[in-house]
């Protein structure tokens, strides 16, 4: 009976779409590579919206451009952390996990006072919060060369 | 004097009509992550394509007739269904990309949300196909899209170590941080980017459109052999750019105001408006091209009659075909499904039918019963092997490489 | 002197175009018909889904005939027909003697003008 079931295609194929359903419980070496990613693509959101930021500032950049491409990072960065937190990390890796998150929050968070600065046209913000995300960006270069180094 | 304008006029078109929302993606990702180490692809995909193009264009002027029309002759009415919706796929696919990426442009150059404009978009890319005539929609959009050289000029403007880049572009070789399957797939998207099946589909039946004869042949290949190479290098330029500014600071683009960033970097505010301007004719003209390659393939297949040269009422069928894709596209993007990834999957999906696009050409241009004196001479039969063996290489690799690398990641 | 013509090579999928010029479809099937000396000899060429379906064949060639055939409102489910009579001369095309409008292979190009293409402004 039980190998019956086993050989029907329909379940196999309603197992597997279940199976993409539950929060994936990678191994380890899963689970570093997925940090990988998530911090790549923060990177990612980060340069290009101080980039932005810094090319507004010196005036080399047009407002309505600056507002959706802080925007589109915006929307890659939360996509990036929905997919990091819907992970289940491994026992040994939650110190990965915590720093990776938190790291991913603040970027977050910058990125979205960045995007609120930007679409008010509030200049005298642009110095400060160019300040916050170099330094953000830093940290993340190194969390970055950390964990390749593993 | 107007034979030099027409000829100026057709290698303009030819050079700003080449990029398109693929290769503008396509090139500025791949420069991104993976320097000027893989631009020896997009040489190769300008050579084929340069290839295929004229052999097309030759079957129209000598013939009189578009190469797709004689494809069911040779092919037989299975064989040839089987292409026609491959192709079909792969071009509406496109069309739907490059309806997305106008909306993406004129997001960026007002800020209004895309969604809003994708109806707006739609309606007025098949207005257009209604309505205008074909050698303005060939070259107007081809002119706009000259506003890509910005990204040329930023490029040369950092002041690159020539050397060095000439290096990293002649040897085989892949930043280390990079797999060598994530190399293979972006090499794979970028060739099929650089042929994308619709730009001779377009090519030849717009040749039908024009009237050429075997007179045009030798305009033809102007625009092919010196309009393409030029156009090449916009893509080259796109991928430099990145390649400078972007992949040092780690950006990986997963959007078109990313693609933009580098020219705001070298040649400010003004640049990047004409960057825009050229983001815009770009994807307009390519959607409007791909729009008609869709109204061309079937039309051609069940032999309706299809063309601009005829008033709408009498290729009602052909225009019905373009009105349908048009809402067809308009509804797909207001899933919200995010233009970039249709972009993504087009460039690889296109490379998987590229056999089926330029196969039937070679075996059309060797039949002398419709080419008579301007059958393919041994130079052409011999870059067209050449490039069948090449094409299948990257068709068979596609799929497995896409699953593989799970799109680049 | 004989000549040996191949009909499916050189005549079946061949473009039909009228004598204005305009496109009427593809052979998609013809009708040959034995003569009284011994010969065969094509009368007909058959165009549209009806005849193109069953050519096709298989589960697409069946679809594709059913659904011309309901769509066409066509109760005997028999092909449009152009007598050979009305062919000029055939090239890399089928040239026909008549113009479209005396051509009797509709399709749905005339239902699409006169419900869809002519209530947009501009068709003309």
């Amino acid at each position: 009976m039980r190998r019956d079931l086993t050989r029907s295609p329909l379940i196999v194929v309603a197992a597997l779409l279940l199976a993409g359903c539950v929060p994936q419980s990678p191994d380890q070496d899963t689970f570093r590579d997925r940090s990988e990613l998530a911090i790549e693509q923060t990177v990612s959101a980060v340069e290009s919206t101080l980039l932005v930021l810094r090319l507004l500032m010196r005036e080399d950049m047009l407002t309505n451009y600056a507002e959706i491409a802080v925007h589109d990072a915006q929307d890659s960065l939360s996509a990036a952390s929905g997919g990091y937190d819907a992970l289940n990390p491994p026992r040994q890796l939650d110190q990965l996990y915590s720093s990776t998150s938190t790291l991913m929050s603040d970027a977050s968070s910058a990125v979205t006072d960045t995007r609120i600065a930007v679409s008010r046209d509030s200049a005298g913000d642009f110095a400060k919060l160019e300040k916050q995300l170099s330094k953000l960006a830093k940290d993340l270069h190194r969390k970055l060369e950390e964990v390749r180094a593993r | 004097m107007k034979k030099i304008f027409a000829l100026t006029l057709g290698v303009l078109t030819a050079i700003g009509g080449f990029v398109d929302i693929g290769d503008l993606v396509t090139s500025a990702q791949v420069g991104a992550r993976f320097g000027l180490s893989l631009a020896w692809v997009t040489v190769v995909g300008i050579l084929g394509i340069m290839v295929f193009a004229e052999m097309s264009g030759r079957v129209a002027a000598a013939s009189g007739r578009s190469t797709f029309d004689l494809v069911r002759e040779r092919l037989g009415p299975r064989l040839g269904l089987a292409n026609l919706t491959a192709s079909m796929g792969v071009t509406g696919l496109t069309f739907i990309a490059e309806i997305g990426g106008i909306a993406l442009a004129l997001e960026l150059a007002t800020s209004v949300q895309r969604f809003l404009w994708i109806p707006i978009v739609a309606a007025l890319v098949w207005l257009v196909l209604w309505r205008v005539k074909f050698s303005i929609i060939e070259n107007a959009f081809g002119l706009l899209g000259l506003g890509l050289i910005a990204f040329a000029v930023a490029f040369w403007q950092m002041g690159p170590d020539w050397g060095h880049l000439a290096e990293q572009a002649a040897t085989f070789a892949k930043p280390g941080d990079e797999d060598w399957s994530t190399y293979a797939y972006y090499g794979v998207a970028l060739f099929g980017a650089a042929m994308t099946p619709y730009e001779v589909f377009f090519f030849s039946s717009g040749g039908v459109e024009e009237g050429w004869s075997e007179r045009d042949i030798p305009v033809m290949r102007a625009n092919v052999f010196i309009g393409f190479p030029l156009g090449g290098l916009l893509s080259l330029g796109i991928a430099g750019a990145a390649a400078l500014t972007l992949g040092p600071l780690g950006v990986d683009v997963s959007s078109l105001s990313q693609v933009g960033l580098p020219v705001a970097t070298e040649l400010g505010k003004i640049g990047l408006a004409v960057a825009l301007v050229g983001f815009f004719g770009a994807t307009f003209g390519a959607a409007c091209e791909t729009g008609l390659s869709v109204g061309y393939s079937i039309s051609q297949y069940f032999g309706w009659q299809w063309g601009k040269y005829v008033t709408p009422t009498q290729a009602s069928r052909f225009h019905a075909m373009m009105l349908l894709s048009a809402v067809l596209a308009a509804v797909v993007l207001l899933t919200t499904i995010d233009p970039i990834m249709v972009t993504e999957f087009s460039v690889v999906f296109s490379a998987v039918a590229l056999p089926l696009t330029y196969l039937p050409i070679l075996i059309v241009a060797n039949d002398e019963d419709y080419m008579g004196k301007h059958t393919n001479g041994v130079l052409a039969n011999f870059f067209g092997s050449v490039y069948m063996v090449i094409v299948v290489v990257a068709s068979v690799a596609a799929l497995p490489l896409m699953v593989w690398t799970k799109m680049g990641q | 002197m004989k000549e040996t013509y191949d009909a499916a090579l050189q005549l079946l999928d061949r473009q039909i175009i009228a004598s204005d010029t305009r496109m009427v479809g593809k052979v998609d099937d013809v009708t040959i018909e034995r003569q009284s000396d011994g010969t065969w000899r094509v009368t007909e060429l058959l165009v549209g889904p009806g005849a193109l379906g069953p050519r096709t064949g298989g589960l697409i060639g069946f679809y594709m005939k059913a659904v011309w055939e309901r769509l066409s409102g066509s109760t005997t489910g028999e092909p449009d027909r152009i007598r050979i009579e009305d062919v000029d001369h055939i090239d890399n095309a089928v040239h026909l003697k008549i113009p479209r409008s005396d051509v009797d292979v509709e399709g749905f190009e005339v239902w699409m003008r006169e419900h869809v293409i002519t209530r947009i402004p501009g068709a003309k």
